[in-house]
């Protein structure tokens, strides 16, 4: 699976990379908001990654942009702090796919991303 | 005598190029270390987030000239927290031990007894994040120290390390907790399971009011209703902020009575305590609480009548209609309060 991962965090970029890349998916990372849709039109990917709490172009602003352009081609999965019920209601009404709250375990999240690979086949 | 301003002038700007230059220098040099230190603990801790169960946790040898620097240890001891915060499971025990095999405890112990007030607390901070138990009597320690940042830290640090025991800090702080502070204690509380409070009978009578106020919060959000006599005795305490708890909590462990037990204290009470005892009336909806409000409206300025007009409102849907029967309600300023209360029931009603 093509997945774009958009972390401000170098640490939890690198680790994302680095479990996904172990499940042989293809990633790319983008630092910010910004970056992330610069990347999503130049490669398509088939899922997106993102923390809400990002410079220049917040998460929540990156899924209603990429849902506004790609509808259901790209899915989305946002990464929320534990408690943000609110945030993870406007990701959805927005188009979000799915949502893990932080801290959140990298097992759970190759799981639930191997559910939208198999809903790809 | 310009010759000479001349001369000092061009000294000075050499003088200031060459700092310029060597403070760039630097920059970039420090720069370079950060990106390569950046690069190591990345792949570092990436390994023991991933690492299998089977494998034996292990520094790499390549680590051991590098974290006997101290910048490094800090550097690389908020990276693992940061880690720590972000993910769960199996990953943070593994974290732990690379933040144990760096022994970045023994930095930790030696900042939760620093004189500089903003390293304790970090120090304090990152004790329960690494939930490192046997800092526990230190952490203690902390939980009633003058400066509130540590006071607070080691406060959640403490229910980090034991979860609902770490309550036992309400036995002996003398520092009041504030409002904030409350808050960020029952959200830490939130996130354990609940389980049998030791210690609320000690902290309903504790000397420090705040706490007092705190347990009564405690009652309320986990719906504890064997305190409900001892929450009904404190809607007369002295303190008018624990009689506002008080009235608040009794609604979250409401029995029949407590309408009765609320309009029992309203006529001594504040204008900000009888507002509360108001609001929870409208939301127990409870008929047999109108006659005695109808009759409060006679009595009452015109800011608790319309508090009291509504109440009466939300209570019975037929509200107005009642109001409108009372002897004054055709003169101001009941008339003008009714006519208002009518006119927002209509605009809710568009």
């Amino acid at each position: 699976m093509k997945i774009l991962v958009a972390e401000d965090d170098n640490l939890i970029r690198s680790a994302l990379e680095f479990r996904l890349k172990k499940d042989n998916h293809d990633v790319t990372l983008a630092i910010d908001g910004k970056d992330a849709l610069k990347k999503i039109d130049e490669q398509i990917p088939d899922l997106v990654i993102t923390d809400i709490m990002m410079p220049h172009i917040s998460g929540l602003e990156l899924v209603g942009l990429i849902k506004e352009k790609y509808q259901n081609q790209i899915k989305i999965i946002v990464l929320t702090t534990m408690g943000q019920e609110d945030v993870v209601l406007e990701a959805f009404g927005l188009g979000a796919d799915d949502f893990i709250p932080k801290p959140f375990s990298p097992n759970e999240l190759s799981v639930r991303i191997k559910r939208f690979a198999i809903k790809k086949i | 005598m310009l010759q000479l301003l001349f001369y000092i002038t061009v000294y000075t700007s050499i003088v200031l190029l060459l700092m310029m230059f060597f403070f760039s220098y630097l920059n970039k040099v420090k720069k370079q270390k950060y990106s390569v230190w950046e690069k190591e603990s990345n792949e570092l801790i990436n390994t023991f987030i991933f690492i299998d169960n089977n494998t034996v946790l292990e520094l790499p040898d390549d680590i051991h000239t590098l974290k006997k620097n101290p910048f490094f240890r800090t550097f690389i001891s908020q990276k693992i927290i940061t880690a720590v915060k972000n993910f769960s499971g199996e990953t943070t025990r593994n974290l732990k031990q690379l933040y144990l095999l760096l022994e970045l405890d023994k930095d930790t112990l030696h900042d939760t007894k620093h004189v500089l007030g903003h390293l304790k607390t970090r120090a304090i901070r990152n004790v329960g994040v690494m939930n490192l138990k046997n800092f526990e009597e230190i952490v203690f320690e902390n939980t009633n120290h003058k400066n509130d940042l540590i006071r607070i830290e080691a406060q959640v640090a403490l229910i980090r390390l034991t979860g609902f025991k770490g309550l036992k800090f309400l036995n002996i702080i003398t520092y009041p907790i504030s409002e904030w502070y409350q808050i960020v204690l029952l959200r830490e509380l939130k996130t354990l399971d609940p389980e049998k409070f030791k210690g609320i009978k000690i902290w309903l009578k504790s000397f420090n009011k705040s706490v007092i106020v705190f347990t009564l919060k405690l009652i309320a959000n986990y719906h504890l209703f064997e305190f409900y006599p001892d929450t009904v005795k404190l809607l007369h305490h002295k303190n008018h902020k624990i009689r506002l708890q008080a009235i608040r909590t009794l609604a979250k462990i409401f029995n029949k009575n407590t309408p009765k037990e609320l309009l029992s204290i309203f006529e001594n009470e504040t204008t900000e305590n009888k507002i509360a005892i108001l609001k929870e009336l409208s939301s127990f909806k409870e008929q047999s609480t109108i006659p005695y409000l109808i009759e409060l409206l006679k009595q009452e300025t015109p800011t608790l009548q319309i508090v009291i007009i509504k109440t009466i409102a939300k209570i019975d849907t037929e509200g107005i209609l009642l109001l409108e029967k009372i002897p004054n309600a055709h003169t101001p300023p009941l008339n003008n309060i009714i006519l208002q209360l009518k006119e927002e029931q209509a605009y809710e009603l568009d």
